[in-house]
């Protein structure tokens, strides 16, 4: 029997959208929705879109750092900073000391260094993570977050992890800007998946945002 | 709109947009940017609420949200007050706390019992014989109060949310727009709120007739709105203020928690109502609320109008009211000395009464319009001659007679306060770090001074914040004139002389109080419930002190102030809620549950997990029964991704996990797993689950799916501690498990992976990495419900795919889904404990009869040393099994329900199936050790209190040899 594909936490609520979905990296993303935005202009202004096939995997233990950096893989110095190296598609977030976050743009090639679940070595453990990942962009996106936790996104710096809490739920955030654009990547256990997506979105559609598929948010993500 | 008048500078209504409203029935016409008390007030409507206690007639009193007497509701929304709720198109609002509507209102006899009604009266009358007291309140509620709980309300979920700055500037008064500016320009991040719609404070409505005062109004507000670094937040109140700077802001639509780096108060005073006969009349307000009505709505207040007053402000309000075309009678000036003039031509011909005061507002015939003021000198003690007497007609009376400073916030913060008997205010004397006080809130009056003391304050929070500024060297200090008087109290036989609208209270209720001995003013407070009502005191409670203070002959200083607490104005709890927030879990599978028929239990960690599946029609009990009979008899499966799921690996895995259970793991075979129980450092069970060894230094537990997370949270914590090299995950969210369990189960997932499942390959108790259908899973053998059976644990995402062959491999086999209910009736057939329901808090592992899972060679687990305490004491209760007679159906008890012995609690029921696959109700009982032997009758009490009676049995009551679940 094949391995079967990688669903979203959310795949019935954006099936239930009308999405149109790709498949890259064995995982699915809905691209388009029928239902959702159909203009790039609501990703400066308010989007929400879920990138929960986002590839990506941990691996913690004493010897996870030097297993990725013996296969070429940077990692930042410094707990909740990143590293993205945009030639191979891959970003690293440090989470512990000995424990790190790759992921890997889902339109490029899988990475010799995963290891499989049979196969893991003693000095550390790696597996591939399941959580919900969704963006929030535009320039009110900072209003939804501000309903939902209590962070002062002006005194964060871009790229780095900050853990907290998101209507409720332990969500790790990542904020940065993409061509201008305030962009902020919130991942959260796949449990939680359903319900803050409904409480995103409420606020999201209060506040005239949108959800988006990823063709309008992540188009290089959905090239043949 | 009789009253309204043609359109002034400044004023805040739009002529354009005009709205149609009811009150009380009926219908009116005002202005967008008008409030309800402003629209009806143009329209000549004096009438517009009744009193809490007495039902008399009331008006607003201030316009600015300081009093609420004025609360109207409708079909939605109760105690709204009338003074800042705006008008809409279609409003339709009623007056409340009436019978028989505002203008008849029957309750209004109660005036007639007032001798009857004294203060506290309800704590001396009511309380005997007690059973009537229900009686009494319920009677006592309906006459006196607010608003109706209205019981059609539709929740409305409202945003919550968090907002951050360098300064806030409390008040957008002449020195907090000067503050804000100040330190905007400094390059902080500046957030400016009011609770008004407009900016401008004072300078809008007192000093409307100044050009020059309106000039620097516009230049700041234009210069306010358009700064990059200046936020303004208007119609928004500080409705409370916390430690570290964080305040509540509250609109109409949100809460919103301000974290703030420096804070500055700039908002002003409350004006201060004098005390007299009647000074509740529609008619009677302060001066402050008349010149808003006409600097700000455009209305005519009053036609003929008497102004009381004892300082400056008053003879403002004088020359407003004449350049408006008012009459004004008279101004009655409680100053004999009093120095001010009154700077207009027309203020010539006004008579003025200085040394005198109104003892007393008169009445209409039918009560409820000013139809006139008896004027009194004053004696040298300030009080009411018995001579010399005058009456003079007029419709409204004005009343400025001092101020006090809108503390609130300060209060909160922190700051204290002392009386300055100079200008007769309590002014702030000290202010913790990052807190600053501007403006009228510390006796600086005069608007120019404001503006510089706001510029000053802003200075002073930019220094704060480390910013390079200058700070004067020598700060603003107040002008030594008082604008305040320091008794406007004046007694009258006919107690009406109020000092608290909100409560009714006047002033003989204070004298009454103290001769009770209620001499201090946080008792008097208590007592006599003065400040306690939805104003908070703002027009009552520097009153209370004064009249307290000269009760017992000693200073303001030394009287004190009552502690102010957020929030300083009532908040809706609709706002308090906010949207909430209440985190749901759903496993990979609640999909499929939801579309086959599964009804829904929210259990501990905030899951959604099935409670059974709906069999046709069939009740809940029966379908529980045929899902486990189904599992007994041929193959089921249950989602178990609820269950906690822990990664533990490194150097230290199996010392660290030597620690955190009371069994030992040192020899576990790589690809088995044991039965791990964790206790707490007092030797309770804390939680338990499996631990299955993957590698020499790799480890997957489970763990319960309540406790789970807390479980994990405390082995986070030890391995700190400890120092170990232990690395911990949390893998609930990232994998899911099914077990697929029963006689028939092993051929079902035979066909699914290349594992070999035999007995003699795969034992009980065994562990494999496998492929199932297609997924890298890992398969653990288990036996909790007592049969043959598998978890297997897939990577969430690839969960529904696995469930899904899963059944569609076992349909020949007749598959079943079973919900968390079964499960519980077939682990408890067992005699399987489940932590949180068969163990308390208190309950240690030899209580659970799980002593020998303890491995006493250990040096150290938790909670070992209490355990080893705990074994030299007497047992003092035992888990055991219970069984009723099979037909005993419909007398059963519950869970919890009591074991009684000789009249005396001898333990309770932890767990009980009325039905069973063995065809009788058992159960889990913890009782006295002496009551533990097989075959002991227990005598258990139902909820109905009838006694049943059941007979302690060996467990597990199924399969006592465990050959089911190993073969």
């Amino acid at each position: 029997m094949t391995e079967p594909l990688h669903r979203s936490p959310i795949y019935a609520e954006l099936d239930r959208l009308g999405a149109t979905w790709k498949t890259a990296s064995r995982r699915q993303f809905a691209v388009h929705l029928a239902r959702g935005a159909q203009d790039k202009t609501v990703v400066r202004e308010l989007a929400i879109c879920d990138i929960s096939g986002l590839p990506s995997w941990t691996a913690k233990g004493a010897g996870a750092e030097s297993w990725l950096s013996q296969n070429q893989v940077t990692v930042p110095s410094s707990i909740y900073a990143t590293y993205a190296d945009k030639t191979n598609g891959i970003r690293v977030i440090r989470t512990g000391n000995d424990e790190f976050l790759v992921e890997l743009a889902p339109h490029c090639k899988p990475p010799v260094w995963i290891i499989p679940p049979d196969k893991q070595s003693d000095e550390f453990v790696m597996f591939e993570r399941q959580d919900s990942v969704f963006l929030l962009t535009g320039r009110r996106a900072c209003e939804v977050l501000a309903q939902t936790c209590g962070i002062n996104w002006n005194e964060i710096s871009t790229d780095t992890l900050v853990m907290t809490r998101v209507a409720g739920v332990n969500s790790g955030i990542i904020p940065s800007f993409q061509q201008e654009i305030p962009w902020f990547q919130i991942r959260c256990d796949g449990t939680y998946a359903i319900y803050l997506w409904g409480q995103l979105v409420t606020i999201c559609n209060e506040l005239d945002g949108q959800v988006a598929g990823t063709q309008l948010v992540c188009p290089e993500w959905c090239e043949e | 709109m009789k009253n309204r008048l043609d359109p002034r500078d400044g004023e805040w209504i739009d002529r354009q947009h005009t709205r149609s409203f009811r009150f009380e029935g009926q219908t009116y016409t005002g202005y967008a940017g008008d409030v309800l008390a402003t629209a009806l007030w143009a329209n000549d409507v004096r009438l517009m609420a009744r009193s809490f206690k007495y039902h008399r007639p009331r008006s607003f009193y201030s316009l600015a949200n300081h009093d609420a007497n004025f609360l109207v509701e409708d079909t939605q929304r109760t105690n709204l007050r009338g003074d800042i709720l705006p008008l809409e198109e279609g409003l339709d609002v009623r007056a409340v706390n009436t019978w028989g509507g505002l203008q008849r209102d029957w309750l209004r006899i109660t005036e007639r019992f007032a001798r009857f009604l004294p203060v506290g009266f309800y704590y001396k009358a009511f309380h005997t014989p007690r059973w009537l007291f229900p009686f009494y309140e319920n009677q006592m509620r309906r006459v006196a109060g607010l608003g109706r709980v209205l019981s059609g309300w539709t929740a409305r979920r409202t945003p919550k949310d968090y907002a951050f700055c360098d300064v806030i500037v409390i008040g957008a008064g002449p020195a907090g727009l000067s503050a804000a500016l100040t330190a905007a320009d400094e390059g902080a991040d500046v957030l400016l709120v009011d609770e008004m719609p407009h900016p401008g404070g004072s300078l809008a409505w007192q000093h409307a007739s100044d050009p020059k005062a309106q000039a620097v109004l516009k230049t700041m507000v234009d210069r306010a709105r358009q700064h990059n670094h200046l936020r303004l937040r208007m119609a928004t109140q500080a409705a409370g203020c916390y430690a570290d700077h964080w305040l509540a802001l509250v609109d109409a639509q949100r809460l919103t928690k301000l974290r703030t780096k420096a804070l500055i108060v700039a908002s002003g005073c409350y004006e201060q109502p004098a005390v007299f006969q009647n000074n509740d009349l529609p008619g009677v307000m302060l001066g402050s609320a008349a010149q808003r009505l006409l600097n700000l709505y455009a209305i005519r207040p009053f036609q003929t109008a008497v102004i009381l007053t004892a300082n400056a402000e008053g003879y403002g309000v004088a020359r407003d009211l004449l350049d408006a075309g008012v009459e004004v009678s008279a101004v009655v000036d409680l100053r004999v000395d009093g120095v001010d003039v009154v700077d207009h031509a027309a203020a010539a011909t006004i008579p003025i009464h200085r040394g005198e005061a109104i003892a007393e507002a008169i009445p209409n015939k039918d009560g409820t319009r000013v139809a006139g003021v008896r004027v009194v000198p004053l004696n040298s003690a300030g009080q009411l001659s018995s001579t010399g007497a005058r009456q003079i007609v007029c419709d409204g009376v004005a009343v400025s007679v001092g101020w006090t400073p809108c503390a609130d916030v300060l209060y909160q913060a922190g700051a204290r306060f002392g009386y300055n008997s100079g200008i007769e205010q309590l002014v702030p004397t000290s202010l913790p770090a990052g807190v600053i006080a501007a403006g009228g809130v510390r006796g600086v009056y005069d608007w120019p001074d404001e503006i510089e003391d706001g510029r000053q304050a802003g200075l002073a929070a930019c220094a704060h914040l480390g910013y390079d500024v200058e700070t004067p060297s020598t700060p603003m200090t107040p002008h030594d004139v008082a604008h305040s008087h320091p008794y406007p109290v004046f007694p009258h036989p006919g107690k009406k002389n109020f000092v608290d609208f909100d409560e009714d209270l006047h002033l003989a209720d204070f004298v009454h109080s103290h001769r009770e001995g209620y001499d201090n003013i946080e008792l008097l407070k208590r007592y006599s419930t003065v400040g306690m009502g939805p104003s908070q005191g703002k027009l009552s409670n520097m009153n209370a002190v004064r009249i307290l203070a000269r009760l017992n002959q000693r200073s303001i200083e030394q009287t004190g102030t009552t502690t102010s607490r957020p929030f300083h104005q009532p908040v809706s709890i609709e706002l308090l809620a906010g949207r909430r927030f209440h985190p749901e879990r759903r496993t990979p599978l609640h999909g499929w549950h939801v579309a086959h028929r599964a009804q829904l239990v929210r259990v501990g960690g905030g899951w959604l997990r099935p409670e059974y599946y709906l069999d046709g029609t069939q009740p809940r009990e029966q379908c529980i029964l045929n899902e486990a009979v189904a599992v007994r008899s041929g193959v089921g499966l249950i989602d178990l991704g609820t269950l906690a799921k822990i990664h533990v690996g490194g150097a230290d895995a199996v010392d660290f996990l030597n620690r955190i259970y009371i069994g030992s793991f040192t020899r576990q075979k790589v690809g088995t797993m044991r039965y791990g129980v964790a206790c707490d450092e007092t030797g309770v069970i804390v939680d338990d689950g499996i631990v299955a060894r993957l590698s020499n230094r790799q480890f997957y537990l489970s763990a319960t799916t309540s406790g789970g997370g807390s479980f994990f949270r405390e082995m986070q914590r030890w391995a700190i501690l400890w120092q170990m090299q232990v690395d911990l995950i949390n893998l609930t969210g990232q994998y899911t498990a099914i077990n697929l369990a029963g006689p028939a189960c092993r051929p079902v997932l035979a066909a699914l992976t290349d594992v070999d499942l035999s007995a003699a390959a795969f034992p009980f108790s065994g562990v494999r990495q496998a492929n199932v259908a297609g997924t890298r899973a890992l398969l653990i053998r288990v036996g909790f419900i007592g049969e043959l059976g598998y978890e297997i644990h897939v990577p969430a995402s690839q969960g529904q795919h696995v469930w899904e062959a899963l059944t569609a491999a076992g349909r020949s086999a007749n598959i079943r889904p079973f919900g968390v209910e079964a499960q519980r009736l077939l682990r408890l057939e067992k005699g399987h404990l489940i932590v949180g329901q068969d163990t308390d808090a208190l309950t240690t592992p030899r209580e659970a009869n799980l002593e020998p899972l303890i491995y006493r060679k250990k040096r150290f687990f938790i909670g070992k040393r209490s355990l080893e305490i705990a074994a030299s004491k007497p047992l003092q209760r035992t888990l055991v099994g219970f069984q009723y007679p099979p037909d005993s159906h419909g007398l059963l008890p519950n869970e919890c329900n009591l074991v009684i012995d000789r009249g005396e609690i001898a333990g309770r029921i932890t767990s009980i199936a009325h039905q069973s696959t063995i065809g009788m109700p058992l159960g889990l009982a913890h009782v006295s050790p002496e009551l533990a032997a097989v075959g002991t009758p227990l005598r258990v009490r139902t909820d109905d209190g009838t006694m049943t009676t059941c007979q302690v049995t060996e467990t597990p009551f199924y399969d006592p040899q465990g050959e089911r679940q190993k073969v």
